[in-house]
C-alpha cells in the first residue's frame, strides 16, 4: 500500500464523519461548520484525481459562497439555534433505518461489482479544455442554465420582498 | 430549432410594463408557433445539432407546437386570473415562459447534460409560480412540498444520468445505446439501477403513484392557471424526458423495465381513480384524476417495454398526451368559470350552475366526457389508441394491463358523470351566494372554444394523427 493510498482512505474516513456529523448534530451552525469539513476533503479528493476545475468550483462555490451565505443568513434572520421539537419525527424510525439499509446495499453491491478495479483516471481533464469545451460543444446547455437561475432570482425575489398591499388586505 | 429558442428568448425580455406584457406573452406565445409550421411543412430529414445531442425531428416539432399551444391557452387562462388579484404579472410570465423554454429544449435534447437542464428549466419556475398567491397557506404548503419532492427527483435523475455515464463513458443517447449493446450491459444491475433510480425522478414530475403524493396539495395550493400548467405542460414535460430515454437508452434492456413499468402504470390506475372518487373540491378531483390519466398515458410505453415494439408504444403514449393536454385545460378552464361566480371548493355547492351559464355548463359535459373516454369526442379515440396498443401484442401482461385500464376507464365515468350532473341537475344548493359573474371573458372564451375544437375533431377526425405515427417511426429509425 503506497503512501497516497493509507492518505486518500484517511481522507473518506474523514468525509464519512463529517457527512455523519451534518447529519446528526442539531445545531445549524455546527452542521454548516462539517459541511465545510465535508466539502473541504472533497475538494482534495478531486485534487488527488487530478480534476482541479472541480476541486476549485468547491472550495470557491460552495465553501465560499454557498456556506457563508447560509451562515449570514441564519445571523440576519436570527433563526433558532437549538433543535426543534416540532420538527422532530419519531414514527417509523425503524422502518426508515431498513429501507435506508438495504438501498446502502444494493448501492454497495452494484457499484463494487460495476466499478471494481476499474481505475478511470484520465491525464490531464486541465481547465483551459474545460473552458474551450464548455464554450463550444456544450454551449447551448451552459446558457440554458443561466435562464435556470435567472428565473430562479426573479422568482425567489419576488416570493420573498414584503409585500404591503397583500398585507394589509390580508388576503386568505 | 434555435429559431423557436431565439423567439422564445426575445419574449423573456420586456419585463416592466403590466397590461404590455401579458400582451406580448400572448402574442409571442402565436408567433413561436409560426417557425413550427413553416420547418413542419418545410421538413426533409432532421436537423442534428450539437454532435448529436439536438436532434429537430418531426415528433420534437409535434410536441414543440403541443407547449407552444398549451403554454398559449395557460396565459389567456391567466390574464383575468393574474389581473384580478395582486399578483406581480411581469414575473409571472417570464416565470412560464422560462418553464415553456424548459419543455422546448426536451423535446428536442438527445443527450443527458441537455436533457438534465431543460427538465430542471422546465420544473424549477413552476416550484416559484405554485406558491404565487403569497398570502395563502394552502399555497405555501404546496409550494414547499413541491419544492423539497423536486429537488429530490432532480438529485435521482442526476445519479441515474451519471451512473449511465460512468459506465459507458459517453453523453449522447445513441452512442450510450450502443456502448452499452456491445459490452453486453443491457441486462446487468447497473443499467437497470440507473433505470430505475431515472424513472423514480421523473416518476415525481408526472405524478406516478409511488410519487404522487405532493400532486393533490400542489394542485389545490397554486393559483388555477398554473394548476392547469402543472398538470398538462409540466407533465408532459416528464412523458417526452421518459419516452426519450426509454425509446433511445433502454431499448434493448426494456424486459426489466418493462414489467416495473406495467405494475406502476396499474396500480397508478387505481389509486388515482380510487382516490378521486371520494373528492368534492373540484381541483383534488382533476388532481387525482390526471394521477389517473398518467397510468393511461405510461401503459403502452410499459408494455412496450417487453414486447420491444417501442413505435406502436410512443404513438398511442403520445396521442394520449396531446389529447389529454387539450381537454384537461378544458376542464380547468370550466373549473374557472364556474368559480368565478360562486367562490366554493365544494363542488356540491354548484348544483344548477348549468342553467344560469348555458356555456360553461356545455364546456363541462364536453371535456369531462371527453375526459371519460366517451365517444365522438377526443379521449374516446386516446382510450381506443392505448387500447388497441396493450391488447395487439397479445402479451399476457399488454392483456391484463389492458383489463385494469378498463376497469378504470368505468370507475373514472362515475365521477366524470358526477360533476356535469350535478352542475345540470341539482338544485341549487341555499347556502352559497352566486356572485351573479356568468358572464365570460373573451379570453377565456378563446381558450374554451379552441380546446373544444380539438377535443371534437381529434375524436371525430382521428386521421390528423396518422402524421404522428409517421413521425415517431422516424424518431424511432432516425
Amino acid at each position: 500500500m503506497e503512501a497516497i493510498d493509507i492518505f486518500s482512505y484517511f481522507l473518506l474516513l474523514l468525509l464519512l464523519l463529517s457527512g455523519i456529523k451534518v447529519v446528526t448534530t442539531s445545531n445549524v451552525i455546527h452542521a454548516a461548520i462539517f459541511l465545510v469539513f465535508t466539502l473541504a476533503t472533497t475538494a482534495i479528493l478531486f485534487i488527488l484525481l487530478s480534476a482541479e476545475f472541480v476541486a476549485l468550483v468547491l472550495v470557491l462555490v460552495y465553501i465560499g459562497a454557498v456556506i457563508v451565505l447560509f451562515l449570514f443568513g441564519v445571523m440576519i434572520t436570527r433563526a433558532p439555534l437549538g433543535p426543534n421539537a416540532e420538527l422532530d419525527n419519531d414514527q417509523n424510525k425503524l422502518f426508515a433505518t431498513l429501507i435506508s439499509l438495504s438501498i446502502f446495499g444494493i448501492f454497495t453491491y452494484i457499484l463494487l461489482q460495476t466499478f471494481d478495479s476499474t481505475v478511470v483516471i484520465r491525464e490531464g481533464t486541465s481547465t483551459k479544455l474545460l473552458g474551450e469545451i464548455l464554450l463550444s460543444r456544450f454551449v447551448f446547455p451552459f446558457e440554458l442554465v443561466s435562464f435556470v437561475l435567472l428565473g430562479a432570482l426573479i422568482g425567489g425575489i419576488t416570493l420573498a420582498r414584503k409585500d404591503n398591499a397583500l398585507m394589509d388586505e390580508d388576503q386568505i | 430549432m434555435t429559431i423557436v429558442s431565439a423567439i422564445s428568448l426575445d419574449l423573456l425580455l420586456p419585463r416592466k410594463l403590466k397590461y404590455i406584457v401579458a400582451l406580448v406573452s400572448i402574442l409571442g406565445s402565436l408567433i413561436a408557433f409560426v417557425p413550427i409550421i413553416f420547418q413542419y411543412a418545410n421538413y426533409s430529414s432532421p436537423e442534428i445539432l450539437f454532435e448529436g445531442s439536438y436532434v429537430i425531428d418531426k415528433f420534437s416539432l409535434i410536441l414543440k407546437g403541443l407547449f407552444i399551444l398549451v403554454t398559449y391557452l395557460t396565459f389567456l387562462l391567466s390574464v383575468n386570473f393574474v389581473e384580478s388579484d395582486e399578483y406581480y404579472q411581469g414575473e409571472y410570465y417570464f416565470l412560464l415562459l422560462s418553464s415553456l423554454l424548459g419543455a422546448l429544449v426536451v423535446t428536442s435534447s438527445r443527450d443527458l447534460l441537455t436533457m438534465f437542464i431543460g427538465i430542471e428549466l422546465a420544473s424549477t419556475p413552476m416550484f416559484l409560480l405554485s406558491g404565487w398567491k403569497k398570502g395563502d397557506q394552502k399555497s405555501n404548503e404546496g409550494s414547499i412540498k413541491f419544492f423539497l419532492l423536486g429537488v429530490l427527483s432532480a438529485s435521482l435523475i442526476l445519479y441515474g444520468f451519471s451512473l449511465l455515464y460512468g459506465v459507458t463513458g459517453k453523453l449522447v443517447f445513441s452512442d450510450i445505446a450502443n456502448t452499452l449493446i456491445q459490452s453486453d450491459l443491457n441486462q446487468s444491475p447497473v443499467t437497470l439501477l440507473s433505470a430505475i433510480l431515472i424513472l423514480a425522478g421523473i416518476g415525481f414530475k408526472i405524478s406516478i403513484v409511488p410519487f404522487h403524493s405532493w400532486a393533490p396539495d400542489t394542485y389545490e395550493g397554486a393559483p388555477l392557471p398554473v394548476t392547469a400548467y402543472l398538470s398538462v405542460s409540466s407533465k408532459a414535460t416528464g412523458f417526452v424526458a421518459l419516452i426519450i430515454l426509454i425509446s433511445k437508452v433502454f431499448y434493448a434492456s426494456g424486459q426489466g423495465l418493462g414489467i416495473i413499468l406495467v405494475f406502476i402504470s396499474g396500480i397508478t390506475m387505481f389509486v388515482g381513480n380510487l382516490s378521486a372518487l371520494q373528492q368534492t373540491n373540484p381541483v383534488r378531483l382533476l388532481a387525482y384524476s390526471s394521477i389517473a390519466q398518467a397510468g393511461f398515458i405510461l401503459a403502452p410505453m410499459a408494455v412496450a417495454g417487453i414486447t420491444g415494439n417501442y413505435e406502436d408504444g410512443v404513438y398511442a403514449s403520445v396521442t394520449y398526451l396531446i389529447i389529454y393536454a387539450f381537454m384537461n385545460v378544458g376542464a380547468f378552464l370550466v373549473i374557472n368559470l364556474l368559480q368565478r361566480n360562486i367562490q366554493s371548493d365544494d363542488m356540491y355547492d354548484w348544483g344548477g350552475l348549468a342553467r344560469e351559464m348555458p356555456l360553461a355548463g356545455i364546456f363541462a359535459v364536453i371535456f369531462f366526457f371527453s375526459l371519460a373516454g366517451i365517444p365522438p369526442l377526443g379521449g374516446w379515440f386516446a382510450k381506443f389508441v392505448v387500447f388497441r396498443s396493450l391488447l395487439s401484442t397479445g402479451e399476457i401482461f399488454g392483456v391484463s394491463l389492458g383489463i385494469v385500464g378498463a376497469i378504470n376507464a368505468v370507475i373514472a365515468l362515475v365521477y366524470y358523470s358526477r360533476v356535469s350532473k350535478i352542475i345540470w341537475m341539482d338544485s341549487p344548493s341555499e347556502n352559497v351566494k352566486s356572485n351573479k359573474d356568468t358572464l365570460i371573458p373573451s379570453p377565456l372564451r378563446v381558450v374554451g372554444f379552441v380546446s373544444l375544437i380539438l377535443t371534437i375533431v381529434s375524436g371525430i377526425f382521428p386521421g390528423i394523427f396518422s402524421n404522428l405515427g409517421e413521425a415517431s417511426s422516424i424518431f424511432f429509425n432516425s
